[in-house]
């Protein structure tokens, strides 16, 4: 098997964390699918287990390199068919990660968990609690162990919806399909202004505020800056009323998008756009609408950072650190490692860097640059 | 008045086996006059092609009448009398002060509130999703939706669409929860009836696959091929669909005579409104010849089919009409 030798120092260590796996969640375990990948071969899946206890026991015997479990609630989770198993119901999750992240590819791995802290923030709190209501007790966030968070729905209210309606939340989450043009069209139906459309009427508002007072957008050229200043001081009638055009362009409210001419339907698209692209959470789609997903197992190890898939509360988000709340302290040893390709990391706030050759480090640095495939640790050091 | 306690909503649960069985082998003459007029509705309904009937709309005969469709088990003619029954249900709610189609989307199984403040009905989103989801267009949209924590504010118009679609579902769930061969030892006594009923169907439906001559259907993307499936399948398609669908057959050479066939088994099938629709949309009338919507509005809308098919899911196919002419180029690349 490939990496076999090479990664058997780094099971060493996994297995010092398993031997004393106490697991406790996800709820039902006897309805999850669990699955696994090994230190060497590939993905066993199908499997269950009757209690936590049983599942303890597996794990510490096998210490898997990854361990899943399935967001499905399963009437037979060991049946190998999605058919048989009985789809029941299934969590609603997210997936936040560095793949969907701009500029990742320019981002050391300290920012990059920073940049998804503040979208998985933004998506509890502005849509999950703020837009579907869900409350704190409702969700379930755990950092991955890896480049991001998950976020798990866990709630009656979600259990049945099918892979369409899934994909409807998640396009909400995306600002997918949002634009102008639908927006005007269906502005109107609305009682009073929220999601998305207060977010793009609260911008709309703010900049015809602004043109009224001679100051532009950037986006506007300068001979559009004319026309839309001398179209602001137009008269309509609006509801038998008549009025100058900025007093209801510049102010909140769902009237003005009935009076816009040519001129403004460009600046209200291309504050739509502006709009969508600051809002809008990166979460990976085809996890939200699969509803057989399999997703990490709560307090397993990570692979590739031998860090912990650990939760955490919505009030520890806002500035939780995971290279330090997410070291398991089975980690808490001297590991005798030898480097191949040189990193910088930051741990429990100490920089490291790492260059090539053989050395000693705390055994959580030398899980990480061995899960990353950077070193293999040569002997661990109690 | 029309109150909505006459509004029927259709559990399947209210109606046993047993009940339904009691009903059509009765001996009471209320009982046999009911039965007797829900068949003869149902050929009715065959035999002039439209729809005439719907005052009888009780719980009682929509599920004497649904037997009576799944002992003759043909689903063009079950799912055109749904759709009759749906727009009828639509149009009763339309004259009701909104507090009681409150009262009856609640009836229905809507978690529905009605919202003094704004004159609105605000529905769950778990309900909401449950049904938006197969109603196309970005105007039942999530991402278009007054959304306050958890509740959806929908207009009448809006909850209207939502009530018909609840009410389609329960009938639609009725009849596929109940085996064909129960409903012809449910309805035996009247088995005569069932195969008159079919045969007429079968002879006024004049039902054969469509005729696609020239093209070569099993070069069409999943989408297209899953719309002509549900339209000979008698599946009242989404407008979208529909207009997917005819342009594209337009786009690759068919002719509006053989594109108008396929609708013919469409549960709402009105050859004028047809024949105006394909027209405009191949140009024919409106001058403007339409393109299919690319994929990813597809995909928005939930109208893509692609599952597994591996052209569909490469990263670089965004248009049915790729698909196409890649499938086809192909095929005659391998013949060379």
């Amino acid at each position: 098997m490939p990496g076999q030798v090479g990664d058997q120092g780094l099971k060493t260590l996994f297995s010092r964390y398993y031997k004393d796996f106490k697991s406790v969640e996800p709820d039902q375990i006897s309805k999850r699918e669990v699955g696994y990948i090994p230190f060497s071969g590939t993905m066993t899946r199908h499997l269950a287990f009757k209690t936590h206890r049983d599942l303890e026991n597996f794990v510490t015997g096998i210490v898997p390199r990854h361990l899943y479990y399935s967001s499905t609630y399963y009437q037979w989770p060991l049946e190998k068919k999605m058919i048989e198993k009985g789809w029941m119901g299934a969590e609603l999750i997210f997936d936040l990660d560095a793949d969907h992240l701009k500029g990742a590819s320019e981002m050391t791995y300290e920012q990059i968990l920073r940049n998804v802290r503040d979208h998985t923030f933004r998506l509890v709190d502005e849509f999950l609690i703020g837009l579907a209501g869900f409350r704190e007790d409702e969700l379930r966030i755990y950092f991955s162990g890896g480049r991001g968070y998950h976020v798990h729905v866990v709630s009656e209210k979600v259990y049945s919806l099918n892979s369409d309606a899934r994909r409807e939340i998640s396009n909400m989450i995306r600002g997918e399909g949002l634009n102008a043009k639908d927006l005007i069209l269906n502005i109107n139906n609305y009682g009073k202004l929220s999601g998305w459309a207060e977010l793009v009427d609260r911008e709309v508002t703010d900049t015809y505020k602004g043109i009224a007072n001679g100051e532009y957008p950037k986006f506007l050229a300068e001979n559009d800056r004319a026309a839309i200043s001398s179209s602001l001081e137009q008269a309509v009638s609006l509801n038998g009323i008549v009025k100058k055009r900025k007093d209801i362009l510049a102010q909140p409210g769902k009237n003005k998008y009935r009076l816009l001419n040519q001129l403004d339907r460009e600046v209200v698209s291309r504050i739509t756009d502006d709009v969508r692209e600051k809002h809008a959470c990166e979460i990976d789609e085809p996890v939200t609408t699969d509803v057989h997903r399999l997703i990490r197992f709560p307090f397993s190890l990570h692979g590739k950072t031998g860090l912990m898939v650990k939760p955490l509360t919505f009030s520890d988000l806002a500035d939780y650190d995971p290279l330090t709340e997410a070291i398991p302290e089975s980690s808490d040893v001297k590991a005798r490692i030898e480097v191949k390709r040189k990193l910088k990391i930051r741990m429990r706030g100490e920089n490291f860097e790492i260059n090539e050759g053989e050395m000693e480090l705390p055994g959580y640095v030398a899980g990480f640059c061995a899960g990353m495939g950077a070193a293999q640790i040569l002997s661990i050091i109690n | 008045m029309m109150g909505n306690s006459s509004l029927p909503v259709l559990f399947r649960e209210t109606f046993t086996t047993q009940s339904l069985e009691n009903l059509f082998h009765s001996y009471s003459q209320k009982d046999t006059d009911e039965v007797i007029s829900a068949i003869n509705l149902a050929l009715e309904f065959i035999e002039k092609g439209e729809p005439e009937l719907l005052s009888y709309i009780s719980d009682r005969f929509l599920a004497i009448l649904l037997t009576f469709l799944r002992a003759v088990d043909e689903n063009v003619l079950t799912n055109r009398i749904l759709i009759t029954y749906r727009k009828e249900i639509e149009k009763k709610c339309r004259d009701l002060p909104l507090e009681e189609i409150e009262e009856y989307s609640k009836k229905l199984g809507m978690d529905a509130n009605m919202e003094f403040e704004d004159e609105m009905i605000s529905v769950s989103l778990k309900d909401y999703l449950g049904i938006a989801g197969r109603i196309s267009g970005s105007t039942y949209r999530l991402v278009y939706q007054d959304i306050r924590h958890g509740r959806i504010f929908v207009d009448r118009e809006h909850v209207l669409k939502l009530i018909r679609e609840y009410f389609y579902s329960n009938m639609k769930n009725f009849y596929d929860e109940m085996p064909a061969d129960k409903a012809r030892d449910i309805t035996s006594p009247f088995a005569k009836a069932t195969d008159t009923a079919k045969e007429l169907f079968k002879s006024k439906a004049g039902l054969t696959s469509p005729e696609l001559g020239e093209v070569e259907s099993t070069k069409f993307p999943p989408c297209i091929k899953e719309y002509i499936k549900q339209v000979s399948e008698g599946v009242n398609i989404p407008h979208m669909a529909r207009f997917t669908m005819v342009s594209f057959l337009h786009k690759i050479g068919l002719e509006n005579q053989k594109i108008m066939d396929i609708f013919k088994t469409a549960p709402d099938f009105n050859e004028k409104v047809t024949t105006y629709q394909v027209n405009h949309i191949t140009g024919e009338t409106s001058g403007t010849q339409y393109s299919p919507p690319k994929c990813v509005n597809l995909q928005s809308n939930h109208l893509c089919y692609k599952g597994e098919d591996p052209l569909c899911n490469t990263e670089w196919l965004k248009h049915p009409m790729r698909y196409y002419e890649i499938k086809k180029s192909s095929r005659s690349e391998s013949k060379k």
